[in-house]
């Protein structure tokens, strides 16, 4: 009998489906996988078990009982006990206070016990093998892999009859993963059933018992995993038929011309050494599961973060990572993650938004000409097909692909040689999707370059002339031509290095 | 023999090979130390500059920054909720205002009881409204508390268009006379000897309930509500009651500062107490709190206070005209604040340094 079962699990957002008909099992004593692409319907899942999320439909059964939470806390009142990649820690509270939140040890008086608090966690974490963390250190004062060591200490502190870990392990160093399997299977063996999810499949070996696949929402089978070959479980996590949506691919100029070259540039913890070069005309893809590093590299590129180690040529032409503003003058434009935040302003009119990065081109002496703005912004709703009402209508009204296109459009007319895109067709219909690959292909025939992530894997198939795969924060393989597959995609980033890796600089595109 | 010297080279397991440590105290409390340095020099300016320093001056300097202490302790915590109260100022004339009409010479105790549990009432449905707007309305602290500001101020002059009314003396002499005038046994067979404000009685009480407030379950989910709302809300924290009794208190704060005022002014005025809405926020952060939330302390806000209504009379002994104090007293606040600042370049994504 299970100890924990979802079955028939729908959940939508707005119009996106997210889990459809999706349901396991675990059982008490068993460590059991959740694996699949991004978007997959992994992340939703274990919200729905924790109660972040309510299902629209379906059933959660602990015990063979039906539950519902409205609540994380009510999934924890029953033992349901959640890590996840991002971190539920409070920053300005000590290591204890966040270890014993709630259930804080307290003095005659009903004062927090201070003193019993410290030794609490300390008795917690060396239980753990981490007596090295001071349970007095602010947690916003730890380094990353820490401070995921105390959020699982957290969560495995209220002894709980369910344990989910969410890409828990992350940050952590080879021995500290150690540790905290040893801990993991500790638990397993006293009963408590766990379920893991990880990007890294040798991990997946070493820890589960079983493992079940999603795909696109839905679960499509379950293994043993002792049992089960890397490439079965590859073949089950693909399986999509790529549409035939995107633009033709021409062949590269000869010879390709280096647009951008990166040399070792590294960013903390999160970039390791990445090179790689961009060809005038090319569309190279950036691709690898969530959190690899793909967004801090355009985000380094662009000029967002400090501290940012390594070189970047134009054209032969060293620039400089000191700002967005130094990057689009040096050609740079960066369509970001979150256009509702970084890539738009919602509030003001499409056109405004438009030539926001090109205001000298259109304004005289510091005054906006409305005659050059409205040739501007026509010239760009024409080429993108941008769908709206008018030029003065504020852009939260547009739908999310016809504000893409605006947040696009903004970057085209700066004229930038570069475009580095992140993620730019998530969360929008097909119609506009299809728009933007033949934009992108139309840029690089113009003799751009496109530096493209996507969590889309059939994208990266589809539309790129080279794909570099992404794997904690360096880049794990190059792909093109015939080996450019989602097979392949999908092995290097789950870390599974079936085939010998090529070399990472190679030669262009023949 | 080979058994025992090898339990002696065993050691007992090192509890304390700490690899990951807290931060030393001096960089832990950067910010408090730099506000009580701030103070502990122009006391010192003060001791030294006045003419003379009786137990009238003690009281004096004692008295001129409690009311702003009093609701310093409010606005401290609702800006460690991420929050700000722009009513406080205006609270604390509105209790005042009640209190100088409640009273009534020809009563026992002139009415001052009667008086100070009403305004203590208000104080606490004030906030308790200002809370509810924020918490379960969802409202930005800023427009919710300047509305309520412009409402208790309408209510102030209703009640007292016209300053004056009546504070019983005996009431003034409680909370802004001079205590152990005579010398005084204490516990233990100790004595005291020594005059001291009551103010600063007062004040150490504050000092006391801060840190004794500061060990509830209440005070850990009001820092971390400021912290992180989200982590907040995933570790079981109720989000909305920490924030809502985070304004309640303040309100109450706001109404101890205004019967204070009243003892120190000995009339009421429905305008008077309006200076404390900014003067407490400059507190705050003169006090170290970051307006983000999360982070400070009342310590530290005690200090500001102090800071603040000292710096008029330390300007004053240097023949500083009057017309100058507002520029010396932003520009203290500014380099307070930029000192505690300098932390951000240590954030490596400029986005998050916005």
């Amino acid at each position: 009998m299970p100890l924990l079962e979802a079955t028939g699990i729908e959940k939508r957002f707005g119009g996106v489906v997210a889990l459809h008909a999706a349901g396991f099992a675990c059982a008490a004593g068993e460590i059991h996988a959740l694996l699949g692409e991004n978007g997959a319907g992994k992340s939703t899942m274990v919200k729905v078990l924790c109660g972040v999320h309510q299902p629209d439909a379906g059933v959660v059964a602990l015990r063979d009982r039906a539950v519902a939470f409205r609540h994380p806390s009510e999934a924890a009142a029953v033992g349901i006990v959640p890590v996840f990649q991002e971190l539920s820690l409070i920053p300005d509270l000590s290591v204890a206070q966040n270890l014993l939140i709630g259930v804080e040890p307290r003095t005659r008086l009903g004062l927090v016990d201070g003193r019993r608090m410290v030794r609490q966690a300390e008795t917690l974490l060396a239980d753990l093998g981490f007596g090295g963390i001071d349970p007095r250190a602010v947690v916003r004062d730890l380094p990353l892999a820490e401070r995921q060591i105390v959020e699982i200490a957290k969560a495995v502190g209220r002894e709980p009859n369910v344990l989910i870990l969410d890409e828990a392990t992350s940050a952590l160093t080879q021995r500290q993963v150690g540790q905290v399997f040893s801990v993991v299977r500790r638990l397993r063996d006293e009963g408590v059933a766990i379920v893991f999810i990880s990007h890294r499949m040798e991990e997946v070996r070493a820890l589960c018992d079983k493992a079940t696949v999603f795909r696109d929402g839905t679960d499509v089978g379950t293994v043993e995993v002792r049992a089960a070959s890397n490439a079965e479980i590859v073949q089950m996590m693909i399986g999509r038929a790529l549409r035939e949506v995107y633009p033709p691919r021409p062949p590269l100029p000869q010879p390709p011309e280096p647009l951008l070259e990166v040399r070792e540039l590294s960013l903390g913890g999160s970039l390791r050494g990445i090179s790689l070069t961009l060809h005038a005309g090319e569309i190279l893809g950036l691709s690898g599961l969530e959190g690899q590093g793909q967004g801090d590299l355009l985000l380094s590129l662009f000029g967002v973060y400090t501290g940012v180690a390594g070189q970047v040529r134009l054209r032969g032409e060293r620039i400089s990572l000191g700002s967005p503003r130094a990057a689009m003058a040096a050609g740079l434009a960066l369509v970001p993650e979150d256009r509702k935040t970084q890539g738009l302003i919602l509030p003001l009119p499409v056109g405004e938004n438009i030539t926001l990065a090109t205001l000298d081109k259109v304004s005289h002496q510091g005054i906006v000409s409305s005659a050059a703005e409205a040739r501007a912004t026509g010239v760009m709703r024409d080429q993108l097909a941008i769908r709206t009402a008018g030029m003065e209508v504020p852009v939260r009204f547009l739908s999310g692909g016809n504000q893409q296109k605006v947040a696009i459009a903004k970057w085209l007319l700066t004229r930038a040689k570069v475009y580095l895109l992140y993620d730019p067709t998530r969360g929008i219909d097909v119609g506009a999707k299809q728009e933007i690959y033949a934009l992108m292909r139309s840029l690089a025939e113009q003799g751009c370059g496109v530096l493209f992530f996507s969590t889309d894997l059939t994208e990266i198939v589809g539309l790129c002339d080279r794909a570099l795969v992404m794997y904690e924060g360096g880049i794990a393989r190059e792909l093109t031509g015939a080996s450019l597959t989602e097979a392949n995609l999908v092995q290097a980033a789950v870390g599974v290095a079936d085939s010998v890796p090529d070399p990472v600089l190679t030669v262009p595109v023949a | 023999m080979a058994t025992s010297s090898s339990q002696m080279a065993s050691p007992t397991p090192v509890a304390h090979s700490r690899t990951v440590r807290r931060r030393p105290f001096v960089a832990r409390n950067a910010r408090l130390l730099l506000v009580w340095g701030l103070l502990a020099v122009l006391l010192a300016v003060y001791v030294r500059e006045a003419p003379q320093f009786r137990p009238r001056e003690q009281r004096t300097l004692a008295n001129s920054g409690m009311t702003l202490a009093m609701a310093g302790v409010g606005q401290t915590l609702v800006v460690l909720t991420g929050g700000i109260d722009l009513s406080l100022g205006p609270m604390v004339s509105l209790t005042n205002s009640i209190a100088s009409e409640v009273t009534d010479p020809n009563a026992p105790g002139g009415n001052m009881p009667l008086a100070a549990v009403l305004a203590v009432l208000v104080g606490a449905s004030g906030g308790l409204i200002n809370g509810a707007l924020v918490a379960y309305g969802r409202l930005q602290p800023i427009i919710v508390t300047l509305a309520t500001a412009s409402v208790w101020t309408g209510i102030a002059l209703y009640i007292r268009p016209d300053p004056g009314g009546y504070i019983p003396p005996g009431f003034s002499e409680a909370l802004t006379g001079t205590a152990f005038q005579e010398p005084a046994a204490l516990p233990l067979g100790l004595t005291w000897d020594r005059p001291v404000a009551k103010s600063f009685v007062l004040l150490a009480g504050l000092v006391v309930f801060w840190l004794v407030f500061r060990r509830t379950r209440l005070a850990t989910r009001i820092f971390a509500v400021g912290s992180s709302e989200g982590a907040a809300y995933m570790s079981g924290v109720d989000v909305a009651r920490a924030k809502l009794l985070a304004y309640t208190i303040a309100g109450v704060a706001a109404a101890l500062a205004g019967l204070f005022q009243s003892a120190q002014t000995a009339t009421g005025n429905a305008l008077a107490g309006n200076a404390i809405t900014l003067n407490s926020i400059a507190a705050v952060v003169l006090g170290g709190a970051s307006l983000a939330g999360g982070a400070g302390s009342y310590l530290g806000t005690v200090a500001g206070a102090y800071v603040i209504a000292l710096i008029p009379s330390v300007l004053f002994f240097y023949d500083v005209s009057p017309f100058y104090q507002q520029l010396f007293q932003g520009s203290i606040l500014l380099v307070a604040v930029s000192l505690g600042a300098l932390g951000i370049f240590r954030v490596r994504n400029r986005l998050e340094r916005l």
